[in-house]
């Protein structure tokens, strides 16, 4: 019976999967019918494919940014190398200034150009995914800003494109200056989806955070009677308590939304300094979060004791 | 006019009176021989022994060494103050509370651990011009 069961899976096996679980067929029951093998069978193999699916699918969820991360690393790893060629060459070629130096120089000024272009490339796809993965930004915003990150990757190729044909010294200057041109219009961008992810994830804390506080709502309107009125009114001052940290939240979120949609700077010093005072208007943001949710705790504390 | 004439002094000793007959006074005791007498009562004898005793313990006290004296440290206790216990409401062991205290709790731990400034998206720093 036990060989007559193996058979016939392994000739079921022979058009799926090849035979390659023989295993299966003493799994089941010769007892069972034919067609009660081949349903289970079947549902064994499709619950199979799902777990497998389903496991891709997680580990690609959460490892795309830190893939990403780990090849931004890599190039900027592969410009510093290329970088310190460059110079070398360059110090040579200014020393000498003979013909085998100049093409070296050449040579190495192409590389280090090019690897540079790969650099802020690798970057800007990590903060794509970085936007891909933020739950807490509206699609608007995040399209807005994921437009911003396709520009500038659109001009680092067309930039890139451009490096091979550089015949001489000269025209890598003038290729050169063309980055030099656009980077404050680059940085800008990359700066401005910085501080737009980092919104983002605070207004995913702030989602979390008010359904938590509508939940505790519910829970003290429908048990309101069973307090004596110093309670109930306790439960009343942290409920303002609370809706005042989320007001004041809110101010500074807007504060942030609107200076980081317009970036007037005319140096990147200028700039660095408007992202770190944005930033610090970030974390005072999430302080202003951290403290209600702390309220919240209080609130549930309140709530937990009769006296 | 006659004039009177003062009396004139009495030139001799005027007779002492006689003692005889008349009850003799007693010759009273010197105060030493009182003190002496006082001294040889039993009650006295004894408060002076007494009283010789206190003042040999007390030189005894003064010459001997004064002891240090150690004053014991205080340890403390594993709980100084007893929490008191408070009586828990009828909310707090329904379903909907207590997932509401997880749920507080995880917001917390997620608001305390978000880091505002990530490392890993501080922009490249790269130099710009060739110098040629």
């Amino acid at each position: 019976m036990a060989k007559l069961a193996d058979a016939q899976v392994l000739g079921t096996c022979g058009e799926t999967l090849g035979g390659s679980i023989p295993l299966l067929g003493t799994l089941l029951d010769p007892t069972q019918t034919p067609m009660y093998d081949k349903i289970m069978r079947k549902a064994f193999l499709v619950l199979l494919i799902l777990l497998f699916v389903l496991t891709s699918l997680r580990s690609f969820i959460y490892a795309s940014s830190d893939t990403a991360y780990q090849d931004y690393l890599y190039q900027f790893d592969l410009y510093r190398q290329t970088y310190t060629d460059f110079q070398v060459a360059k110090n040579e070629y200014q020393k000498f200034k003979s013909l085998e130096s100049q093409t070296a120089a050449l040579d190495k000024t192409r590389i280090m150009l090019a690897q540079r272009d790969q650099l802020l490339r690798a970057y800007l796809l990590l903060l794509n995914e970085k936007l891909n993965e933020n739950t807490g930004m509206g699609s608007s915003e995040k399209l807005l800003y994921q437009t911003l990150i396709r520009n500038e990757v659109a001009f680092l190729e067309t930039h890139a494109k451009l490096i091979p044909s550089i015949g001489s010294l000269d025209d890598a200057g003038t290729i050169s200056k063309q980055l030099e041109s656009h980077y404050l219009i680059l940085q800008k961008s990359m700066r401005q989806t910085i501080v737009g992810i980092s919104v983002g994830k605070l207004a995913e804390l702030r989602k979390q955070f008010d359904t938590t506080f509508a939940t505790a709502q519910t829970l003290i309107n429908t048990t309101r009677g069973a307090f004596t009125p110093e309670k109930q009114a306790t439960m009343d001052r942290w409920v303002l308590q609370i809706n005042n940290k989320k007001s004041l939240y809110q101010q500074k979120i807007d504060s942030i939304n609107s200076s980081n949609s317009s970036w007037d700077t005319n140096s990147l010093d200028e700039m660095n300094r408007k992202f770190l005072g944005l930033q610090g208007n970030i974390a005072s943001a999430k302080q202003e979060l951290q403290e209600g949710s702390s309220f919240l705790g209080e609130l549930v504390n309140t709530l937990r004791y009769q006296d | 006019m006659e004039e009177t004439k003062p009396p004139s002094p009495m030139t001799q000793a005027p007779l002492s009176p006689s003692m005889e007959g008349q009850p003799q006074p007693v010759t009273k005791p010197s105060k030493v021989e009182e003190l002496w007498d006082l001294l040889h009562t039993p009650w006295v004898i004894a408060a002076i022994v007494i009283l010789g005793i206190i003042f040999l313990l007390g030189i005894r006290q003064v010459m001997q060494k004064p002891q240090v004296v150690v004053i014991p440290t205080p340890s403390p206790t594993a709980s100084p103050t007893p929490t008191p216990i408070r009586q828990l409401s009828g909310v707090a062991t329904t379903s909907a509370f207590l997932n509401l205290d997880t749920t507080v709790s995880s917001l917390s731990t997620s608001v305390k651990s978000y880091n505002t400034s990530d490392p890993s998206l501080s922009p490249p720093v790269i130099d710009l011009p060739l110098g040629f």
